[in-house]
């Protein structure tokens, strides 16, 4: 049954979870996207079957008046203002759906500046490795213990802001954390950044995943790190 | 005309030996080399590469060796010894001292570690180097010509570990007596040392090695194509007593106007018949894909990862220039001429040239097979990755080249349409008049011929970079974003070049089978024609997470929102035609409803994309997967597919068996939604596109993908055996057996040498109403 159960639950905390909307939005984003997808697609697909219930020819049906003939361009069929209603109504919701976007596109792309952040983590990409650095002079805290070294593994304070400088050494290479819902890409001679605030997944001492999601090469999906949030006991 | 001749060919001699002559080629051999940034690291040692005055180029005189292990248990820690001989402190033996050596190692798998101080790992890097350079390092590792350390095996042992050393041998004393420019000086070399796992099979490296997956196929297919040929051959040599020319010589009969027509109707059926070979080549591959993403697998286990790489590159572009489009063309060819009443389009011979670049491109895109694997850089082909040197060779070299000649080759043939279209339409068949296939094809070639050209410049350019060592996309001051900026100018208008077609496809189908005339004629051009604008400025959403200007985004996701506007208007047209008319529910209208579904839900998806914030979330995994399938499939094959139900009458004179086409029908819809529906959940995950392997808590739903991808193609075959089966025994189908209106029925099935026996004249419905009042 578990195949069943995974076709319908979509298994993601960023997207999903906080079904009602977190402080990014992107929750409620995705509850009217997902509202509105199943909206048009059952009027679509009952409006197809509304057709093909009442409008089947049947054996000795009349021809309809205006029916096709071979060489003979058909009677215009339309009505102008059935028309322009289908035309206004989709232009309403996708206004809507762009309106409703705004919020957690501005929320994301407001990203601290690196004092403001309570982390900032320099991410180097290479092939096929994460490269990780504290950046601004932060100094690790006691309780981080769980990496070894500074490839392919971050720790991160919990309930704290975190920054990301991303770039790459060779070639583009995107920088993906699934269950937080933030993608950037790594782009050789280019700084890009992204932020994150730890406050939305649960510090546990199991990493969340780090993905590769721009191909990059022979080991593209070997290029996975591991980031772990992890409490830290404010002074 | 003698002269004209004898000039052209010294010319065309002059060039080519001018091509030949100038080695641009040998400035970067190999390329650019993405994964080293300066020759700082590529020469192994920073701080004094003097002394041969050639710090670009390696010195053989330099010997390095390294001493491993013969081969390695996974997740086991060896310690591996380096140790360079020859160079300048051979020509100047010192016994120790200062800067004698220098080294960086880089190894493609496992981990390294230093053992002692006189090896360093920079932070935040993968390789080693010598200690001695930087401040407050207690060792002194440039004193030595030999260093041990630690290298911790991966936790497969199926794979072959690829050490690449840069090692300096260097003089200490002559760099100090002379001032720096030294008498023996620094010499530089670089090696590769291959240390294979315990079970690793090292592929194509012998003669005698095991062949890889995609090669079993293709020698397998040649084996099966050749046995069939001496069947086939020998049984008429037997059987009919035949002689062996004679044979021949009737199969030549039967192929010669094939290769040699220009007729629209002939090279039609070959466009159509060779998208739909590619189609199926392409869907093997597609299904080589599922196989090796039916579990978590580790490299080599069915596909290395750099065979899976290049099946994803070959899919991707087979797919979209060599089924998708071909079949477009071909459904182009043979209809448009008959649609509109012109006897042939309007350049012939053009036309034949323009099929002919079809076959021949593909045979160069798959060439890369035979070479040691092919292009593996993605359809989408992203810059700096296809620039460099980590992607196949010269694999990669023929997938440009076989680009650019689909290129040309999708170029003239939209020349050649809208010459036709604009120039040759029969008396009656104004712009208005014309049916919504041959619209749609309008529109689809006036984007071809403003977007192709933009791809052929920056495929060019690509070229110029792998071959001649310019640096348009990956030097130090070139912009890796260019390429795709360049790409997707093209390649969104490509996406569209693809549905349009189908839209028109659809509008003929839904319209014949309702029996009645298309809800809303005039708004469904405006749509395509809106749809076609729209398409040019929409490209940027493809970047979303490049980092590219804020307010582009913002435009493009705006503009990305609005396409979902006259795709609405079509698909509500269709269901309005429906409404009020006497639905026939044969195979074509079955594969056109079904293909309004899958359509819709690809729309839908399309719209979730457009929005930056869920975009950024779900870019590049197997959401972006599911909708460009549910697209690509759902809707253009699925509605070509509805085409060849439809038109088939018209080129053959007989009808297709319609029990198995509703069996092809049932068995396809469901296979296809089984398949690719948990592509979406599987996205959402976090499982990105293009990946070898992935976590292994997705296996049950990778399997259940598998399984229905797998079934999908086998219910293709139907249809195949449908195709044959139907030009033997189908019924006769008479000139106009759906009671289409539009000019090619009013023709015969198959139509005549030159289409119409006399040109014929649309007529129009409201003014033979009042001629009969």
């Amino acid at each position: 049954m578990s195949i069943i159960s995974d076709l319908i639950y979509f298994e993601n905390p960023a997207i999903w979870d906080n079904f009602g909307g977190t402080s990014s939005g992107i929750g409620g984003l995705t509850w009217q996207m997902f509202i509105w997808s199943v909206i048009v697609g059952l009027l679509v697909v009952s409006w197809l079957i509304y057709n093909l219930i009442f409008f089947r020819h049947k054996e000795g049906d009349p021809e309809p008046k205006d029916a096709l003939k071979a060489g003979v361009f058909p009677h215009e069929r339309g009505d102008v203002k059935i028309e322009l209603a289908w035309t206004i109504a989709p232009l309403i919701l996708v206004s809507w759906l762009t309106f409703i976007s705004l919020a957690p596109l501005n929320y994301m792309w407001d990203i601290p500046d690196t004092e403001d952040a309570d982390v900032t983590v320099d991410v180097t990409a290479g092939s096929w490795y994460w490269g990780f650095e504290y950046a601004n002079g932060y100094e690790k805290p006691e309780e981080f213990t769980k990496c070894s070294g500074s490839i392919n593994c971050i720790e991160v304070p919990a309930n704290s802001v975190i920054r990301f400088n991303i770039t790459s050494q060779d070639v583009l290479h995107a920088f993906y954390l699934p269950d937080m819902g933030i993608k950037q890409d790594a782009v050789p001679g280019l700084n890009t950044a992204t932020w994150v605030d730890t406050s939305m997944v649960s510090a546990r001492d199991e990493p969340y995943r780090i993905y590769c999601t721009e191909y990059c090469g022979n080991s593209h999906s070997q290029m996975l790190a591991e980031i772990y949030v992890t409490e830290v006991s404010s002074e | 005309m003698n002269r004209i001749k004898v000039l052209g060919i010294g010319i065309l001699l002059s060039i080519i030996f001018a091509v030949t002559a100038v080695p641009t080629g040998e400035t970067n051999p190999g390329g650019i080399d993405p994964g080293i940034s300066t020759l700082v690291e590529a020469n192994g040692c920073s701080c004094h590469n003097i002394g041969d005055g050639d710090m670009n180029n390696p010195n053989s005189a330099v010997v390095l060796n390294l001493t491993m292990p013969d081969n390695f248990t996974a997740g086991e820690t060896y310690t591996l010894i380096l140790n360079i001989s020859g160079g300048p402190n051979d020509i100047a033996p010192m016994e120790n001292g200062p800067n004698m050596g220098g080294f960086m190692l880089k190894v493609s798998t496992g981990t390294l570690m230093p053992i002692d101080d006189n090896v360093w790992k920079p932070e935040g890097s993968s390789y080693l180097t010598h200690t001695g350079g930087e401040e407050g390092q207690s060792g002194d590792g440039n004193n030595l010509r030999e260093w041990s350390f630690n290298w911790t095996a991966p936790e497969s042992d199926s794979v072959v570990a690829e050490f690449m050393v840069y090692g300096n041998s260097v003089n200490g004393n002559a760099y100090e007596d002379s001032g720096g420019a030294g008498n023996s000086g620094d010499y530089w070399n670089s090696g590769v040392f291959l240390l294979a796992g315990q079970n690793a099979q090292i592929a194509d490296g012998s003669d005698y090695g095991e062949l890889s997956g995609p090669k079993k196929i293709v020698y397998g297919f040649g084996i099966v194509f050749i046995t069939l040929a001496v069947v086939v051959v020998g049984y008429r040599m037997v059987d009919q007593d035949e002689s062996f020319e004679e044979v021949m010589k009737s199969y030549w009969k039967w192929i010669y106007p094939w290769l040699t027509t220009t007729d629209h109707k002939y090279i039609g059926t070959l466009y159509i018949v060779t998208g739909f070979a590619w189609f199926f080549i392409g869907g093997i591959l597609g299904l080589l894909i599922r196989w090796q993403l039916f579990e978590p697998r580790v490299d080599g286990d069915f596909l290395t990862y750099q065979e899976y790489n290049s099946t994803f590159t070959m899919h991707g572009t087979t797919m979209i220039f060599m089924a998708a489009m071909p079949i477009i063309f071909g459904f182009a060819n043979y209809l448009i001429p008959l649609q509109i009443g012109a006897r042939d389009l309007a350049f012939p011979r053009l036309n034949s040239f323009g099929y002919w670049l079809l076959p021949t491109g593909g045979i160069v895109l798959y060439m890369g097979y035979f070479t040691g694997g092919a292009g593996d850089v993605g359809w989408t082909g992203y810059a700096p990755y296809s620039s460099g040197a980590s992607a196949t060779r010269p694999g990669t070299d023929f997938w440009v080249a076989g680009q650019l000649m689909l290129g040309a080759s999708s170029t003239l043939t939209a020349v050649n349409f809208l010459v036709t279209m604009l120039r040759m339409r029969a008396p009656g068949v104004s712009l208005m008049k014309m049916p919504l296939f041959s619209w749609s094809i309008l529109v689809t070639v006036f984007l071809l011929l403003l977007s192709i050209p933009v791809f052929t410049v920056a495929l060019i350019l690509l070229m110029a970079d792998r071959t001649f060592g310019s640096l348009y996309f990956s030097g130090p001051d070139s912009d890796p974003i260019l390429w795709q900026h360049l790409f997707w100018y093209f390649g969104h208008p490509e996406v569209y070049i693809v549905i349009l077609p189908a839209f028109g496809v659809l509008s003929e189908i839904i319209s014949t089978f309702s029996r009645r005339p298309i809800f809303g004629y005039t708004s469904m051009v405006y749509a395509m024609a809106t749809i076609g604008v729209i398409s040019f400025v929409v490209y940027g959403h493809h970047m979303f997470t490049t980092g590219a200007d804020p307010l582009f985004r913002f435009i493009v996701m705006l503009t990305t929102m609005l396409v979902a506007v006259p795709t609405g208007i079509k698909i509500f047209n269709w269901l309005a035609t429906m409404t009020g008319g006497s639905v026939v529910l044969n195979t074509p209208m079955m594969f056109s409803l079904g293909t309004i579904i899958t359509f819709t839900i690809g729309g839908i998806t399309g719209i979730i994309l457009a929005s930056i914030p869920l975009d950024i979330a779900f870019h590049d995994t197997y959401f972006v997967v599911a909708h460009f399938h549910y697209v690509l499939i759902g809707g253009t094959m699925f509605s070509f597919i509805a085409g060849v139900y439809y038109w088939y009458p018209k080129m053959t004179g007989k009808m297709m068996n319609e029990k198995l086409g509703i069996i092809h029908f049932a068995t396809t819809f469901i296979t296809f939604n089984a398949a690719f529906y948990p592509m979406h959940n599987v996205g959402i995950s976090g499982m990105p596109r293009r990946y070898a392997t992935y976590d292994a808590s997705l296996t049950e739903l990778n399997q259940f993908i598998s399984v229905f991808a797998i079934l999908f193609g086998l219910a293709q075959l139907i249809f195949v055996y449908n195709v044959f089966y139907s030009y033997r025994n189908g019924k006769e189908a008479g000139d106009n057996p759906w009671n289409g209106w539009s000019l090619e029925w009013a023709t015969s099935s198959p139509p005549p040498e030159n289409s119409f026996i006399e040109i014929p004249t649309l007529l129009d419905a409201e003014e033979e109403a009042e001629k009969s009042e």
